[in-house]
């Protein structure tokens, strides 16, 4: 007797407002417009996905003092255009990001128990905590949250908004060291019990917050050991809470660049390539690492020869990239200027080599085994796939590389029934289990 | 002077803990079918911003207009959902703003709720229509020669300061297709009425009084000083009746199904009286309309609409026509940009 094949989930991520989206390329189409939203997320249907994803930013990024130009810039509110979605949708989940810091606790709660309603069992939320002073700068509090206040408020959140789900229409109370509310709520509880919960902080309390509440983890992508050792790590946490290793999915951010074969699809990955870093980029890249003006530089020259600025970020206040090169900026530095004199490299070639690499690069056959086996090696339980092209870029992915997935027995061909959490296999949530972690 | 037809809209709520979606959008349909000129969706229980967008995804020519509180949410939320329901709709979607007692609301939000309500609403709206107005017609270029996506000279941090909430700005959307989607405030007490003749592009009322264009003696010049805005430039609407300066004056009507002759005789007589429209609170709205409207048209009040074109089922394929703006239908001006420099 064999046992059933594991399989592969699949999400959708609408491209975002980072260099992996290539807004320059002809097919590009409007990233605003529903259409476009519609596409994406109807083709993932069609595909068999489980999850179409969107994030969130609350200012628009700003770089060496100015609005950050080069990239996509400017989305629709995430939950808004979902709702929308839930109209020409009718079985893929519906996945937003909403940080704890800049949304109230009842909107949270009201807003994703009405898109669970509205979409008979669909939504989902990508939990995420943020202390950034420019996103707070828009809102009636402003940033207020110290870094270590963000879990505190998270969970408070979280654990209100359980409450309400679970008990219906009636009075509520609550004290916390965060959120402290009362008032009257008036929804039953939404289809799903509780939405699916997805979290995407990689930290140490990001990855314990994980085990206690979440049902799926947004993670980076990598190795199979790489990925073996983080579901090690993240699902031997569960038992504390008591929970199965089944209970949480963990579901790595990956990229692709399909091609009619390996050697197609490189030349066409090398392409994507230098239209995600295009010569104004690479200076970018190349100042959140310095952290230093390098506007006078060429791109298409040699690395700059001045050291970088080790302390505090100047020139990219708040950009993520720029603080996770803090403390080992000479080093990586040095590893560059290496690469470059190895390899004749100037400065964009750098920045091509080591800030655009593609997850999976190949024939459909070659991405469908590599993306089998990282599931069925337990490296993950699936993909958040990030299409470079909006709105067409997951077309070729349907048509070419899902049938292969579905011909191994690794991707279903049917729908099951219910309602996402239970498609998902995750257990419905009672307000207990989030009690025994606390 | 000539008098515009009558607007027509209908209030949709259903307040019951597990509300019924499809029903929601069945009379939405039945509203857009009649001809009617805008739908309202009532807060609570469901949220009203995410109910709009899902029906503005299933229709296709009615204006969409969820109604929220400026006193217990963040206006750059709002803005951004209310430009979002915009895009969905192409330039249908309308904002209904409430004001709620601080009495009734502190504790349901994590910040202080000031004493004065109105006067926090009153920034809430300016707020919003200064994060619309923070991108300028034309920012996104999509320049593959500089390798920019965005003119940045065409985005504005706001920067918005008042007495009770802060704003800095821009916006993370970018300007809604109508560029400001029509404020409906929901008059109930003088503060209110007052915001609605300051800011609003319309106001709602159960009063008939006010909605025939009463109310104009109450100080009428101070309140202008107060608010900044020059009696000289409340204009009426263009193609508005002329009665009266200011905002659109609706009239909000529980209907009794029992006597919708009667509601027809007494709508034409406040079309007469000055009434620019009506929000109907029907149960039954398609019966209500059935009965209605013939009457409405037939007292020369408001004409039987044609069919207009059906929505699309995928949001993949809109018709090539955009369909009318809500504010042209509500006779509204082409809104303005505070940040751009006429030409």
């Amino acid at each position: 007797m064999s046992t059933p094949r594991k399989q592969v989930r699949l999400a959708a991520h609408f491209p975002g407002v980072n260099n992996t989206t290539v807004w320059g390329d002809p097919a590009a189409g409007s990233h605003m417009d529903l259409a476009s939203f519609a596409h994406l997320a109807r083709t993932a249907e069609r595909a068999m996905f489980d999850l179409f994803f969107l994030a969130e930013g609350l200012s628009l990024r700003e770089h060496a003092g100015h609005l950050h130009d080069l990239d996509v810039v400017g989305r629709p509110d995430a939950m808004t255009i979902l709702a929308a979605l839930s109209a020409v949708t009718e079985h893929i989940g519906l996945a937003a990001t909403l940080t704890t810091t800049y949304h109230e606790p009842l909107e949270v709660a009201r807003q994703l128990a009405t898109l669970d309603h509205l979409s008979d069992g669909r939504a989902a939320w990508n939990l995420v905590t943020s202390t950034d002073a420019v996103s707070g700068a828009n809102f009636r509090r402003g940033a207020y949250l110290p870094y270590d206040g963000r879990y505190d408020r998270a969970q408070e959140l979280l654990a209100l908004a359980d409450r309400l789900w679970a008990q219906g229409p009636g009075p509520f109370d609550t004290t916390g060291r965060q959120v402290t509310l009362r008032g009257e709520w008036d929804l039953d509880t939404p289809p799903q019990g509780r939405p699916v919960i997805l979290q995407a902080g990689d930290s140490d309390a990001g990855r314990e917050f994980a085990a206690a509440q979440a049902d799926a983890v947004f993670t980076r992508a990598g190795t199979i050991p790489e990925g073996q050792a983080f579901v090690t790590d993240v699902k031997g946490r569960l038992a504390r809470y008591g929970r199965r290793p089944e209970d949480l999915l963990i579901l790595p951010g990956a990229t692709y660049v399909l091609g009619d074969t390996d050697e197609d699809a490189r030349e066409q990955a090398a392409h994507v390539r230098r239209q995600q870093v295009s010569g104004p980029t690479a200076i970018v890249f190349a100042e959140q690492l310095w952290n230093r003006d390098l506007s006078a530089y060429d791109p298409d020259g040699p690395l700059p020869d001045v050291d970088p600025v080790e302390g505090e970020i100047t020139i990219a206040p708040g950009s993520i990239p720029a603080r996770a090169f803090s403390g080992k900026r000479h080093e990586t530095v040095e590893q560059l200027r290496a690469l470059a004199a190895k390899d004749g490299l100037s400065l964009r070639d750098v920045m091509v080599e080591t800030r655009a690499r593609h997850s999976f690069v190949g024939s459909p056959q070659t991405v469908a085994d590599e993306i089998d086996a990282q599931v069925q090696a337990d490296a993950c339980d699936g993909f958040i796939l990030v299409p470079h092209l909006t709105p067409g870029g997951l077309d070729e992915f349907a048509d070419r590389v899902v049938p292969l997935l579905q011909e191994r027995g690794s991707l279903r061909t049917e729908r099951e029934p219910g309602t996402l959490r239970e498609r998902l296999g995750l257990p419905r949530w009672t307000p207990e289990q989030g009690a025994a972690g606390a | 002077m000539p008098t515009r037809p009558l607007l027509l809209a209908a209030s949709l709520a259903d307040r019951r803990a597990t509300p019924d979606h499809a029903a929601l959008t069945a009379r939405a349909l039945v509203a857009e079918r009649a001809g009617l000129d805008l739908v309202v969706l009532e807060a609570e229980p469901l949220d009203p911003l995410l109910v709009a967008a899902r029906l503005a995804a299933q229709t296709a020519s009615i204006g969409i207009v969820p109604v929220t509180s400026a006193t217990t949410t963040e206006p750059f939320h709002v803005s951004t959902a209310l430009a979002t329901v915009d895009v969905v709709a192409r330039g249908r979607a309308g904002w209904v703003l409430e004001v709620d007692a601080a009495d009734d609301v502190r504790g349901t939000v994590t910040w202080e709720v000031p004493g004065d309500v109105p006067g926090d609403a009153a920034e809430h709206l300016e707020a919003v229509r200064a994060l619309w107005d923070s991108w300028e017609e034309g920012a996104v270029i999509r320049d593959t020669a500089t390798d920019r996506f965005l003119d940045r000279d065409k985005v504005h941090h706001v920067d918005f300061e008042g007495r009770h909430l802060a704003v800095r700005g821009p916006s993370i959307t970018p300007r809604p297709p109508q560029g400001h989607p029509p404020v409906l405030v929901r008059v109930t007490d003088e503060a209110t009425f007052e915001l609605a003749r300051a800011h609003g592009d319309a106001l709602l009322t159960t009063d008939p009084h006010l909605a025939r264009g009463g109310g104009e003696a109450t100080d009428r010049r101070d309140g202008e000083a107060a608010t900044g805005r020059d009696p000289d430039d409340a204009a009426a609407p263009a193609g508005g009746p002329g009665t009266f300066a200011g905002p659109v004056r609706l009239l909000e009507v529980d209907v009794d199904p029992a006597d919708l002759d009667g509601l027809a005789a007494r709508l034409a007589d406040e079309h007469a009286a000055g009434v620019q429209g009506v929000v109907l609170r029907a149960d039954d709205l398609e019966g209500t309309l059935a009965v209605l409207l013939p009457a409405l048209a037939a007292a020369g009040v408001r004409p039987l609409a044609e069919p207009g074109p059906a929505p699309d089922p995928t949001g993949e394929h809109p018709p090539v026509a955009a369909p009318p703006s809500l504010r042209d239908r509500l006779g509204l001006p082409a809104a303005t940009n505070r940040f751009e420099v006429p030409a």
